[in-house]
């Protein structure tokens, strides 16, 4: 590594060995078989980035990465999965021409921004004793209340508009029977 | 703990990147309604951890702040978009992206 480039600290033999299993349970998202599999692999890529949070001290953040996003959404999706009981079959099926085309370029895309992480002096300067206080839940929630007032009760709205919409598509499911007697 | 030459910011950035680019690349190639969204999260994910990497490098709340509204936002989309699968793999039978031509006009 050359003198030009700012660096943060050096990453530890943890943070690496959690990196590289949190992308191979990524890949074993995108190439398993069965999508109970992948299911339980998105699960997995979850649970290793909030490790990655942790071992950042960014401890707020992991929570709530293991509480609503391993917790709630990779529950709901194997949960969904087992339901609909998706034969393997259909769930491998090889995509188009043009589409592994656009699949390339994004390959390109990740190839060229990792050789700019080669730049020297890419990133600007951080602080040197890293303030852990500003990822702290207190901060957080001041920042949700001061800055981010307006879109912090816009999700508000939006969770509120998620939750009526849910309800009224779970409701639709049982229409056909409904409306044979008259109901709308 | 062993420490390894390479920077913490460069090695968090480069996984975000990555698991964006697998994010993508699944997304754009599985004909499956559902790995597509899985796909869709773990691009999501890669965003926040990038977030989060520069939240902590300038010290700043802000990434978390918006680490959070992504968090909430994807539970809202996987909530109504996972209904909405149920309800198309009981009306055609299957959840592949091509089967609903109807979609098409």
């Amino acid at each position: 590594m050359s003198e030009g480039i700012v660096v943060m600290g050096q990453v530890n033999l943890f943070q690496v060995v959690v990196g590289i299993l949190a992308l191979a349970a990524a890949i074993g998202v995108v190439h398993s078989k069965s999508a109970v599999s992948s299911a339980l692999s998105l699960m997995a890529t979850l649970f290793l980035t909030a490790f990655l949070y942790f071992a950042k001290g960014a401890y707020f953040a992991g929570v709530v990465q293991v509480l609503i996003y391993a917790g709630a959404i990779a529950v709901l999706f194997v949960f969904i999965v087992m339901l609909l009981d998706l034969k393997p079959s259909r769930v491998a099926i090889p995509g188009q021409k043009g589409v592994a085309l656009l699949a390339f370029a994004a390959t390109a895309m990740f190839v060229v921004v990792v050789a700019l992480l080669a730049v020297p002096g890419l990133f600007e300067p951080g602080l040197q004793e890293s303030n852990l206080t500003a990822l702290s839940a207190k901060a957080i929630s001041y920042n949700f209340v001061s800055t981010y007032m307006l879109p912090f009760q816009a999700t508000g709205f939006l969770i509120l508009a998620a939750i009526v919409g849910v309800i009224m598509l779970a409701k639709s499911v049982r229409s056909p029977s409904n409306e044979s007697r008259g109901e709308p | 703990m062993i420490s390894l030459p390479v920077g913490e910011l460069e090695f968090h950035v480069f996984v975000s990147i990555a698991l964006f680019a697998i994010g993508a690349y699944g997304f754009l190639c599985k004909r499956s309604g559902l790995i597509a969204l899985m796909c869709l999260e773990l691009m999501l994910n890669g965003v926040n951890l990038f977030l989060m990497t520069f939240s902590k490098h300038h010290s700043s709340p802000d990434g978390a702040s918006l680490f959070l509204f992504i968090v909430l936002v994807a539970a809202a989309e996987a909530a109504i978009a996972l209904s909405i699968f149920v309800i198309l793999s009981r009306r055609f039978g299957s959840v592949v992206l091509d089967d609903y031509r109807r979609l098409k006009g």
